[in-house]
């Protein structure tokens, strides 16, 4: 069958699936790592996996994040006995800190739009909530330096702005 | 004949699955999305992707994720990020945040507390807003906005609405603010999640029950028996229900089955009994007096926590074999302990799912003598897999020869017990007894710990949460 050079199977049982970047890139992963992200686990249930999965708006880069992310994490959904294999909780926390910590803010956001396109929740929820930490606790002048926001507001209009709410900005 | 049957019927399962693939694979490919981020994503050329490009559904996420504060802030950043903060579905309005710390006089912190809150609403005119929350004690000043408010929540069809007007100094106040269940007459309502501190629930004759509501908290609310019970009737989805200090003075008491409550917290509530047909409950966590449990319906009750200031160790028991005879795992805390020597019980009752017990024990010096009647309870639960007994005594209880010898119990047959666990261990007679007893009974014993150390006291984690939602 045509089927089966996709479709390999490794020792440890696990059916293997091609995920296909939009730059042409080929990732095999087993379909418990792949079954984090809901769109894949629906297609592996729909049984369309088959001639690989394409993601034509996932760069090659942006997905090695994701599969190295979803290896990582494959121990918390599957492993109930397989405590080999399921990383500590605290190795993961390091782990996604160290991913996210480093990374430009557009590779970033693109990440973010892949975990959402995929519907990985909880890299999804990781993702965004690194941003969130990103704006915490800073004025608007760190903001717009953190995020290039270029300021088109006139003083008085910037002043009529935080006039509207102003408890907001008073510290 | 039968080959070609069995041929036609394979035929026909392959062009079935052959349908169900096309079916699905047009379902796969619905689900990508438009191809406006597919190119923000792939082109290489365009790297530089930034916040404002995000989807308005991703922005909500992140936005909800910061205080309404911060969130507001970024109103300022640029004119595209004006209204960006308005996309978040969720308000959650502080009286600490909004207007700070209280310096000027009670009507004018009022004052600023809703004109401040009026100007955020006004930028969610016409949109949904999933949570809505409101944190400001209360003061009849308020009344007025309050309402308006709950009349805004039921406009922008509020999923989660929490209003939590409970003053830090609520001992002897008796006013509060009483629920406007007039502005859901006619409207589908769609809350399924309602949080009420220092609120009078009133409901009058004609209201129909929150039909989507899952979860219900209330503190320090005013409502009669009567009224709780003909709401809780009428909440025919309710999984989750918590009541810390509400006084109904009264029965809780509900006849209809609630057939989805999988949780039930009851906190410091003066009540006389409480009397619940819920079927699918799985936790239960009591504190307060000693009160009549019945909850005899339930066949999943995992977990129950009953936590009770004072009372006979026995009685509390033969209570609940009355009341929780289906529980599974079973911890009861219980600060002021009195055993006593002669237990009566029931033979024929029984808690014939009990596997784990865990008992926080605090022996007064008076009752050292009287430990070892603790394996009492054991005798109850024939299927217990693991017990736990936490003594906390202080010092007196350092080698207590008082008590008598396990011979005095006789023999017993723990068939099941694998796991004992002591601490708070002070080589007391009481406390070895017990220890041989169970040891020496236990024919399937795997683990026995022996901890001198006392384990915090439940009472003592009961206290601090206590005094969290007390607030």
């Amino acid at each position: 069958m045509a089927a089966a050079a996709a479709e390999a199977t490794i020792d440890g049982g696990g059916k293997m699936i091609i995920l296909i970047s939009a730059d042409g890139k080929r990732f095999e992963v087993t379909e418990a790592v792949a079954s984090q992200s809901q769109l894949i686990s629906n297609m592996i249930e729909d049984d369309c996996t088959e001639n690989g999965v394409r993601l034509p708006n996932v760069d090659g880069d942006i997905l090695t994040m994701v599969v190295d992310y979803c290896n990582m994490h494959a121990g918390d959904a599957a492993a109930d006995g397989d405590t080999t294999k399921a990383s500590s909780t605290e190795e993961l926390k390091k782990f996604d800190a160290e991913l996210v910590q480093a990374l430009e803010n557009p590779v970033l956001f693109k990440l973010i739009l892949a975990a959402n396109f995929l519907n990985i929740k909880s890299l999804l929820d990781m993702t965004c909530q690194r941003v969130a930490d990103m704006m915490s606790g800073k004025t608007p002048e760190q903001m717009r330096e953190t995020f290039s926001i270029e300021n088109d507001f006139t003083p008085e209009e910037e002043a009529a702005i935080r006039q509207e709410n102003a408890w907001a900005f008073d510290d | 004949m039968s080959y070609l049957y069995v041929y036609m019927e394979g035929l026909e399962l392959h062009f079935i699955n052959f349908v169900l693939k096309m079916g699905k694979y047009l379902m796969c490919k619905r689900t990508t999305p438009k191809p406006t981020h597919g190119k923000e994503i792939s082109e290489k050329g365009k790297p530089n992707l930034q916040f404002e490009d995000l989807p308005a559904d991703l922005i909500c996420t992140i936005l909800s994720k910061l205080p309404q504060k911060e969130a507001i802030r970024t109103s300022v950043l640029s004119s595209k990020w004006r209204s960006m903060w308005t996309l978040r579905s969720k308000i959650s309005l502080d009286g600490g945040a909004v207007c700070g710390s209280r310096r000027r006089g009670q009507n004018k912190y009022c004052q600023r507390f809703i004109n401040n809150v009026e100007k955020v609403l006004q930028n969610y005119q016409g949109k949904m807003v999933e949570a809505f929350g409101i944190k400001f004690e209360f003061d009849s000043i308020l009344v007025d906005n309050l309402n308006k408010w709950v009349s805004f929540a039921v406009s922008a069809r509020t999923k989660h609405l929490s209003f939590d007007l409970a003053p830090i100094r609520f001992a002897r106040r008796d006013d509060r603010f009483i629920f406007p269940f007039e502005l859901f007459s006619g409207s589908i309502c769609r809350l399924q999640h309602l949080q009420f501190s220092f609120i009078s629930l009133q409901p009058p004759s004609w209201f129909g029950g929150f039909p989507n509501l899952r979860k219900l908290e209330l503190n320090l609310v005013h409502v009669t028996r009567k009224e709780l019970e003909n709401m809780l009737c009428n909440c025919c989805c309710l999984e989750w229900l918590s009541m810390v200090r509400c006084h109904l003075k009264d029965d809780l008491r509900v006849d209809r089955p609630m057939s989805h409550l999988a949780y039930l917290l009851i906190s410091c509530c003066v009540i006389t009994k409480i009397e619940l047909h819920a079927t699918k409950l799985s936790t239960f966590i009591y504190e307060g007096e000693f009160v009549p449990i019945v909850l005899n319906h339930t066949s999943k009750l995992v977990n129950a926590h009953i936590f009770i200031f004072d009372a006979i160790f026995h009685h509390v028991v033969a209570s609940l074999f009355h009341g929780l005879p289906n529980v599974h795992k079973l911890t009861l805390c219980i600060p002021d302990l009195q055993l006593e020597n002669l237990w009566s019980l029931d033979n024929s009752l029984q808690f014939s799912c009990l596997k784990h017990i865990q008992l926080f024990a605090h022996i007064l010096s008076h009752g050292s003598d009287k430990i070892l009647y603790l394996a009492y309870v054991m005798r109850a639960a024939p299927f217990v897999e693991k017990v736990e007994v936490h003594f906390a005594s202080g010092h007196s209880l350092w080698f207590a020869q008082e008590g008598p010898l396990r011979h005095e119990l006789g023999h017993d047959e723990y068939k099941y017990l694998k796991n004992l666990c002591v601490t708070g261990f002070k080589g007391a007679r009481g406390q070895l007894e017990f220890l041989l007893h169970v040891v020496e009974n236990a024919t399937a014993l795997d683990v026995i710990t022996v901890d001198t150390t006392e384990r915090m006291l439940e009472s003592d984690i009961k206290n601090e949460y206590l005094c969290s939602i007390a607030r």
